[in-house]
């Protein structure tokens, strides 16, 4: 009975998420894309929480339903002012098809003339068609799971995927984060921060809401980490909810925004990168390879580079969600 | 009591689908957010619901951070698309914008 309810779960999920998917990228209204794109994010934790990969749920939780709407809905109302700011500088001038009346139009009017399906439909039946085929000869494999679980002992940690990623695969996870730090980079090489458009917002329930939840929030990152050694949680999940404490924290005064002092700022953006990089080439010195950990020392290393891999994740996404390097950091 | 728990997973999902509706029709965007808030609030509850069915005690964490960050979005939502600016701001000198009228949108 409750096999069939199973299924019956996941076949309305996946109804909703074709179906969320479809009208977010088919949306001419962009408000509407970024509420339905939020929508997806909370449909897609709950597949991976079907998929049994808690972990990923986690992760997507952390940041595809909070920050990345956050981030939208800011970046479609600066987009929003830049639009109106150069409206406003040419007021006499004819409007322009390909100019800043246009972006506005593209903002908020409505649809353009519908257009024929044909090409749309060939092309998702051609690339159904060999999915289908590609996946039809896939072997039934059990996966890596008995490797990773007959080398547990040797980890240094409680929980198989932490293990993987900080251990048996260190590289992949040594090389995202150094994808996050270049991301950073390239933002910050595109201009100074400009300052984030906001409306006031009357009342206590702003800085109450704030007031509390901060709090929350930090305590419940620190606790993700802690949990990351045996059950689901860790570093990048851990960075996400302390970088959306960070958010909330800018969005609550974003006109008289504090400034990071620049040399402790950019040592906590790099201390993961770093950290990591420096273990695993003592690693290398003495004896296990590059990233690799003698067994006796792995916890605590493990422990360490999480540490300051959460650290330097909640900065940068902080920092890309400013977006631009301080003010008055010529550096 | 596994069977009712899923049934009301299931209920709870349907009723996401048919607050799509509000998403998708707006016709405010005050509306449109307030619908995708519901929605993460609902998200918890199946999560929960999920816990207990499955078995597996960390979708209760995974509720925890849910529960935390949808509000992230309503934040930046309030922020970005609340009150009207007020003239004489400092941002309005900068990017010399009036007072929108249509910020219902």
């Amino acid at each position: 009975m409750s096999d069939l309810l199973l299924v019956v779960f996941d076949l309305v999920l996946l109804v909703g998420l074709l179906g969320v998917a479809w009208r977010c990228l088919a949306s001419t209204d962009l408000f509407r894309a970024v509420v339905l794109f939020i929508t997806f994010g909370l449909l897609l934790a709950l597949a991976w929480v079907r998929l049994e990969a808690p972990d990923i749920a986690l992760a997507e939780a952390a940041i595809g339903a909070g920050i990345t709407g956050a981030l939208l809905l800011v970046t479609l109302e600066r987009l929003r002012s830049i639009v109106v700011e150069r409206r406003r500088g040419q007021p006499d001038e004819p409007p322009d098809p390909a100019g800043a009346d246009a972006l506005l139009h593209a903002l908020h009017d409505p649809p353009p003339p519908r257009r024929t399906f044909v090409p749309a439909l060939t092309f998702a039946l051609v690339v159904g068609g060999l999915m289908v085929t590609a996946l039809w000869h896939q072997p039934d494999a059990v996966g890596l799971e008995p490797v990773v679980d007959e080398h547990m002992d040797v980890s240094g940690v409680d929980h198989p995927i932490t293990a993987v990623l900080l251990n048996f695969r260190a590289y992949d996870t040594f090389l995202e984060l150094a994808i996050v730090l270049i991301a950073l980079l390239g933002a910050w090489s595109l201009g100074r921060y400009d300052r984030l458009p906001a409306r006031p917002a009357p009342g206590p329930i702003l800085p109450g809401t704030l007031r509390l939840l901060v709090p929350v929030a930090i305590v419940t990152g620190v606790y993700i980490l802690w949990a990351g050694s045996h059950a689901p949680g860790g570093a990048f999940q851990a960075g996400a909810i302390l970088g959306a404490a960070g958010i909330l924290l800018v969005l609550a005064r974003p006109r008289d925004l504090p400034m990071a002092p620049s040399s402790p700022l950019r040592l906590g953006l790099a201390a993961g990168v770093a950290l990591f990089l420096a273990i695993g080439i003592v690693g290398l010195l003495i004896g296990p390879g590059l990233l690799g950990y003698p067994p006796a020392w792995a916890y605590p290393l493990i422990i360490v580079i999480e540490v300051a891999a959460t650290l330097s994740i909640a900065l940068t996404l902080v920092a890309l969600f400013i977006a631009g390097r301080p003010a008055g950091d010529d550096r | 009591m596994t069977t009712f728990y899923l049934v009301a997973a299931i209920f709870l999902l349907a009723t996401i689908l048919l607050g799509l509706i509000r998403v998708l029709r707006g016709p405010g965007s005050g509306d449109r957010m307030l619908a995708a808030q519901l929605f993460g609030t609902t998200g918890v509850t199946i999560l929960l619901l999920l816990s207990m069915t499955l078995e597996t005690p960390a979708l209760v964490d995974v509720a925890l951070v849910f529960a935390l960050l949808a509000v992230v979005a309503a934040v930046a939502f309030v922020r970005q698309h609340g009150l009207p600016e007020p003239s004489g701001t400092p941002i309005h000198q900068r990017h010399g914008q009036k007072k929108d009228p249509d910020d219902d949108r």
